[in-house]
């Protein structure tokens, strides 16, 4: 039998060690796919502003009551970001919120631009698991998520117009999960609207 | 095959082993990968990274209060990888097991190579061992964030411990089986 010469082994297997060492030292984090910048939403979002904010938000009892009645989730600081576009002068021109909802096979980010009225300016999946990306893509590509865009605070976001073509069941499954992004990203804009 | 006879059983049987542990091994050269774009390798990353925050409403005010602060957008672009305790359930539910196949995988080829009865037992051992201890860090440092960098390294010592044993079952497969090949 032909013999590896021992240098070119120990080589081997000294690179060997390096990686496999590396990546099996938490390597089981699952990955998110970012499909769009945050910073990049919110800038395309609200053109007419050019200063931005980050908003703190602490929902006070009765909001939080409100949002758990309707939306059946309680936010928190971790899954919930809120920004404000203003002018020059401090005029509200927008805000854009972001919601992580958790689904069956991995979690989605959703955000949501809004008007200084409350009114949907443009929706888009920023981030998702790599595992329901499959799913949630043909929802995307269809245009589906136009269609939330002018809704005000009193309308509901209808998972059964996100991309209606589409038609497996998994990607409906992610219509609703998406849809409910929404509706919670709008919940969380009144509450701060209101605060205000 | 019994025990310790993996070093002397017919070539097919070898090339299955030492083939199957350099796919795995390729395996994780993409886990490497990806553990550089999402993944920490400090106590304290892995705690930033599972940490369970407090829900909105903890502090129980009244009424909503909001304040604001500058922000670059550009800081916004870079994407942080958070896991929730959702995504922690899904991590655990569908990683312990494949963990755990891994290390039963290891483990018939330990009972194949020739080492001392203690020597196997412990690297067995080792190989379960590290699953354990690595979502038990997880899950450590997300319900007791006080503690997180603790719970952080917990789990980075699981993580490494299942790659200490693999390289030693690699290094001692190829040795046994191709380079120091002994008739038994």
């Amino acid at each position: 039998m032909t013999r590896i010469p021992a240098a070119k082994a120990a080589v081997a297997a000294a690179i060997a060690a390096v990686l496999v060492l590396a990546a099996s030292a938490d390597a089981h984090v699952t990955p998110n796919v970012q499909l769009v910048k945050r910073g990049t939403f919110i800038r395309n979002a609200l053109p007419g502003a050019s200063r931005f904010f980050e908003t703190h938000l602490d929902l006070g009892k009765s909001d939080l009551a409100a949002v758990r009645a309707a939306a059946g989730w309680t936010p928190s600081s971790d899954d919930t970001k809120v920004y404000a576009g203003r002018t020059a002068d401090g005029s509200l021109v927008g805000r854009a919120v972001f919601v992580w909802v958790p689904s069956m096979h991995g979690p989605v980010s959703v955000g949501v631009a809004f008007d200084a009225n409350e009114r949907i300016l443009t929706a888009a999946v920023t981030d998702v698991g790599s595992e329901p990306l499959a799913w949630v893509k043909p929802l995307i590509e269809a245009g589906g998520m136009d269609g939330f865009a002018g809704l005000g605070p009193d309308s509901t976001a209808d998972p059964a117009g996100l991309a209606p073509e589409v038609t497996g069941s998994m990607s409906r499954y992610y219509a609703e999960v998406i849809a409910g992004g929404v509706r919670r990203a709008q919940l969380v804009e009144h509450a701060v609207s209101m605060a205000h | 095959m019994t025990l310790g006879g993996l070093p002397s059983a017919e070539r097919e049987v070898r090339l299955a082993v030492t083939l199957f542990l350099l796919l795995l091994g390729l395996a994780d050269l993409f886990g490497a990968w990806q553990v550089r774009n999402f993944g920490s390798f400090t106590p304290a990353g892995v705690s930033n990274s599972v940490a369970n925050r407090k829900d909105f409403g903890s502090s129980a005010g009244a009424s909503t209060t909001v304040s604001e602060s500058p922000v670059d957008l550009g800081d916004l672009n870079r994407p942080v990888h958070r896991i929730s305790r959702d995504l922690l359930v899904q991590d655990s539910h569908v990683h312990i097991p494949a963990y755990a196949m891994a290390a039963a995988f290891l483990s018939v080829i330990v009972l194949g190579l020739r080492l001392a009865s203690g020597a196997r037992s412990t690297l067995i051992l080792l190989a379960f061992a590290a699953p354990a201890l690595d979502f038990a860090g997880l899950w450590g440092a997300h319900l007791f964030p006080v503690a997180g960098r603790a719970f952080g390294a917990l789990a980075l010592v699981g993580g490494w411990t299942m790659g200490i044993v693999y390289l030693i079952v690699l290094t001692v497969t190829v040795r046994q089986c191709w380079l120091r090949r002994t008739p038994e």
